[in-house]
């Protein structure tokens, strides 16, 4: 019954594994993932992306065949499970008339994860490592997707592998501890290893290159230096660079140019250097961990990917950076559109709030706070400022052109201690909702100390009027009817209680109703006669405002707590986001799922339909944040 | 400080700026500026023109510029040398002659053509005054004779005739100013006592009635008060008999149902056809 939701559009990039950015042989396009979803991106076009949707959860690598017609990609799974290799067909991305690429087969063979892909010289064998678990290196031909032979990895954790450039039968992997080359015996179905020596030099390798001529391999480490080894010796011949100038937080990544390698480290910094001497000649510093170089055809540009979700482009010659295109790379933790106004959305990820454009998803506003978590964001109904919470108690409004700090209130929810009363740990803390009043004349907040508070808000003061203490848990989501005389607070505390907020009876509680549930989300039916809440039950749960009693109980999730719920303008649909990594769309009448939309690989954290109810937005834990069309067949 | 708003993040699209037409001016290129003194040496108008910044170019003066033959002479004027104007042959006289029709008049040029006869002298203007002296001398004047000729010639003065009292109108009747004037005040104090019967028409004093639209606005506002608070009763959770479980709700459905009898009772008071109201 239930169909997929088609993906519109995605921001975000999981680059925090090695070489998990690819710039496809014909120089356009991009490939990375971005949760489970592997996104294929037009480098001139942002609004040109494709996604690859096959994985069960977070692709860990990727690898692409010197001719660009095949990709594989490996995922991470559950313990005790098989973790899998996709090989996709993507030689449609090059030709006169692009066609989408195809999945060709999955390979199942690694436990619980896949460490490090790479291709053969002449795309005809796959390398695989597995993950800490599996630990073995399989030989995989493309062409019949059967796994030739496999051999353990090293006796400690494997971390990359290498095919040589000429020799198709040659390759290397390194990890902690451990450097090999391997020889391939494709008709004794075997491949059999030697121990390079590196006298004393003990180091982690956490990447490689090979020189055009595969006389020589260079590795990178954890420690920061590079060793250059002779893959016909099998010895080390060469270390570098001099202990002052080696990269700080290792080497994450490494390409070579000619005679020229390019290292990228982990505390974001580019080196460009002689790959006999190691004598850093350029020095440029980019945001986040370097973990892929992706370089093009005519050595150039390249393409640099950091942990912190950031794509440079830079110029080979000089090193100017330019950057690309950004992304959350923590958790996201809300998002709201400015009322009636579907152009853009704010999100909010760790110590980030960012404003993104809905039609082109660039960034246009980025507010940073050092060190704190923002929890929860919304705007004033004028759209004259963005009111947000955040975990250290305290509520910060900023001003929506330029971003500047338009107001603080200090304390304004006290802040808990790390466990909550049954013991687990607070997944937020300080001010956990907000919702401005529809006059723009009050703000309710929420906190992890279970208060409700009303503030009044005007150009120079904020005032507290209310602080209502009932919840005994944090609350997670506040709503507020149309007429600004009531609002509904959602708490972990098993409990909804709805609030008088006019002055007939002003801050007291009309009603309340319970249930063994931590309630994550709340809303208004649109003719504010029913509630409709969500929470760790996997329910979704329709009730009477007028008597709090349940009408409807439908299952949100067969697994997994529901998150986020948003109802659209008129009550016809609304859709819900959990932690099954999926985000469903309802129709609230008959209460049936009509559409799933698979792509996240960590919990759904928020999801909104847009004013013009076009589409769904919905963020998660992965740091994504996807834009799904609604089926125009379903608002119809 | 224009307030921000989230509405305007978006930067709008410029539109490309439209290459105007070459520019053309509408005057003609060969107009003389304002206050121009091109071209105007030797002419009649010395100093500048176009002054008023016409748009023709205009005339410099009386006289066109023409000095091409400043240096070289006339064209086709080249007088023999021996041909040289003689003594009393021209016709003399220059431009004056010409205007009085005497450049044809031959002989030498005299002043005393034109001269005005002499002023008279001194001695002759004394004459003149001796001999009007001389007259007045001979007939003296008769003053006793002139007076009583002009006083037997003079009209005599006409007395105005006495007002005759008797004859004005109102003669014997009070003036006409004072009955007015008592009049006024006559009505004025009738003036008063109509008003104060007026008063006296069963309204208290120091009471008046209410008028009858604003006595049914009254009525109407407190019937749409009625709706509210009964809208407010019947969307609240105190209805029902089983959700009256705490004490705020029993007593915000007291409270709802006190409001609404309260209401109620003003209506009733409102309707009645004369209201009084205490002024002030």
């Amino acid at each position: 019954m239930t169909s997929s939701l088609p993906l519109a559009g995605a921001i975000g990039s999981s680059l925090k594994g090695r070489n998990n950015l690819i710039l496809h042989p014909n120089d356009t396009h991009c490939i990375y993932p971005l949760g489970s979803t592997i996104v294929v991106k037009n480098v001139e076009r942002a609004d040109d992306q494709l996604f690859l949707q096959g994985h069960t959860d977070r692709v860990t690598c990727m690898a692409i065949t010197r001719d660009g017609n095949t990709l594989a990609s490996g995922q991470i799974t559950h313990m005790g499970y098989l973790a899998e290799i996709i090989l996709w067909d993507i030689s449609g991305l090059s030709a006169e008339t692009p066609t989408d690429p195809v999945l060709i087969v999955r390979l199942k063979l690694h436990k619980v994860m896949v460490q490090a892909l790479d291709f053969s010289a002449n795309g005809k064998y796959l390398a695989s490592i597995g993950g800490p678990d599996d630990n073995n290196l399989v030989i995989w031909n493309v062409e019949t997707g059967a796994a030739i032979c496999g051999s353990p990895a090293a006796h400690d954790t494997c971390l990359t592998v290498k095919w040589m450039n000429t020799e198709e039968d040659h390759l290397s992997t390194g990890g902690v501890k451990n450097l090999r080359m391997w020889r391939l015996d494709p008709v004794g179905r075997k491949v059999r290893p030697v121990d390079v020596i590196t006298s004393k030099e003990v180091r982690t390798y956490t990447c490689m290159v090979v020189s055009a001529d595969d006389q020589i391999v260079y590795c990178g480490t954890t420690t920061g230096d590079i060793i250059a080894i002779s893959s016909v010796k099998k010895t080390m011949i060469n270390q570098g660079p001099a202990k002052g100038s080696c990269p700080r937080c290792g080497v994450q990544s490494i390409a070579l140019v000619g005679e020229q390698l390019i290292v990228g480290s982990g505390d974001g910094e580019l080196m460009v250097m002689d790959r006999h001497t190691f004598v850093p000649t350029m020095v440029q510093s980019v945001l986040g961990g370097v973990t892929s170089i992706a370089m093009d055809s005519a050595g150039e540009f390249f393409f640099a990917g950091t942990d912190k979700s950031n794509v440079y482009l830079v110029q080979f010659d000089g090193l100017v950076a330019e950057l690309k295109t950004t992304a959350h790379s923590e958790p996201v933790n809300d998002i709201i559109f400015p009322r009636s106004y579907s152009d853009l959305f704010a999100t909010c990820a760790g110590s980030d709030i960012r404003i993104w454009h809905s039609g082109t998803l660039s960034e246009l506003l980025r507010v940073q706070v050092p060190n704190q978590v923002c929890n929860c964001i919304s705007f004033m109904p004028k759209g004259d400022a963005i009111v947000s919470g955040w975990n250290d108690g305290k509520i910060r409004s900023f001003l929506p052109q330029s971003g500047g700090l338009q107001f603080v209130i200090n304390e304004a929810h006290r802040l808990t201690g790390v466990g909550n009363s049954s013991g687990g740990v607070m997944p937020s803390n300080g001010v956990t909702s907000i919702c401005p009043s529809n006059d723009g004349k009050r703000l309710i907040s929420g906190g992890a100390d279970g208060q409700v508070r009303v503030w009044a808000i005007s150009k120079g003061t904020q005032v507290m009027i209310a602080s209502m203490k009932e919840h005994k848990g944090p609350v997670y989501a506040i709503a507020i009817k149309a007429d600004d005389t009531e609002c509904v607070s959602a708490s972990a505390d098993g409990s909804c209680i709805t609030w008088s907020l006019t002055d007939a009876a002003p801050f007291v509680r009309i009603n309340a109703l319970f249930a063994a549930n931590f309630f994550k989300c709340v809303a208004y039916h649109p003719d504010e006669s029913q509630l409709i809440t969500c929470g760790t039950d996997r329910k979704i749960t329709y009730w009477d405002v007028m008597n709090m009693s349940a009408i409807r109980i439908v299952d949100g999730s067969e697994t997994a707590d529901v998150n986020s719920l948003h109802i659209n303008a008129d009550g016809r649909f609304f859709v819900s986001g959990g932690a099954d990594k999926k985000v469903n769309l309802w129709n609230y009448d008959e209460g049936s799922k009509y559409f799933e939309g698979l792509g996240h690989s960590g919990a759904v954290n928020a999801v909104r339909i847009s004013p013009d109810e076009q589409r769904i937005i919905s963020v998660g834990t992965e740091g994504g944040i996807y834009v799904w069309k609604i089926p125009e067949s379903f608002t119809a | 400080m224009a307030t921000e708003s989230i509405y305007n993040l978006i930067p709008q699209p410029v539109p490309p700026p439209v290459k105007e037409a070459l520019y053309r001016s509408k005057h003609p290129g060969d107009k003389p500026t304002t206050f121009s003194t091109f071209g105007l040496t030797g002419t009649s108008k010395p100093g500048y023109v176009n002054v008023a910044g016409a748009e023709e170019a205009t005339k410099g003066g009386q006289h066109e510029y023409k000095k091409p033959f400043a240096t070289m002479g006339k064209d086709g004027n080249a007088v023999p040398p021996t041909e040289v104007l003689k003594k009393k042959t021209g016709g003399g006289g220059g431009a004056y002659a010409a205007a009085m029709g005497l450049s044809d008049q031959t002989g030498a040029f005299l002043y005393s053509d034109r001269l005005k006869p002499a002023l008279p002298s001194k001695e002759e203007l004394k004459q003149v005054l001796k001999a009007s002296v001389a007259v007045k001398k001979a007939e003296p004047k008769n003053f006793v004779t002139s007076n009583a000729v002009e006083n037997i010639l003079a009209v005599p003065k006409r007395e105005p005739e006495p007002i005759n009292w008797f004859q004005k109108p109102h003669f014997g009747t009070t003036p006409p100013y004072l009955v007015k004037i008592k009049q006024e005040i006559a009505d004025e104090y009738e003036y008063i006592r109509s008003m104060q019967q007026q008063d006296d028409s069963g309204v208290p004093p120091g009471m008046k009635q209410l008028p009858e639209e604003e006595r049914q606005a009254l009525v109407d506002a407190l019937k749409s008060k009625w709706q509210d608070v009964n809208k407010a009763y019947q969307g609240s959770c105190v209805l029902s008999l089983k959700s009256l479980d705490t004490i705020g709700k029993v007593k915000r459905k007291e409270m709802y149902e006190a409001q609404l009898a309260q209401i109620e009772k003003d209506i009733e008071k409102l309707s009645r056809k004369v209201i009084l109201v205490a002024d002030d």
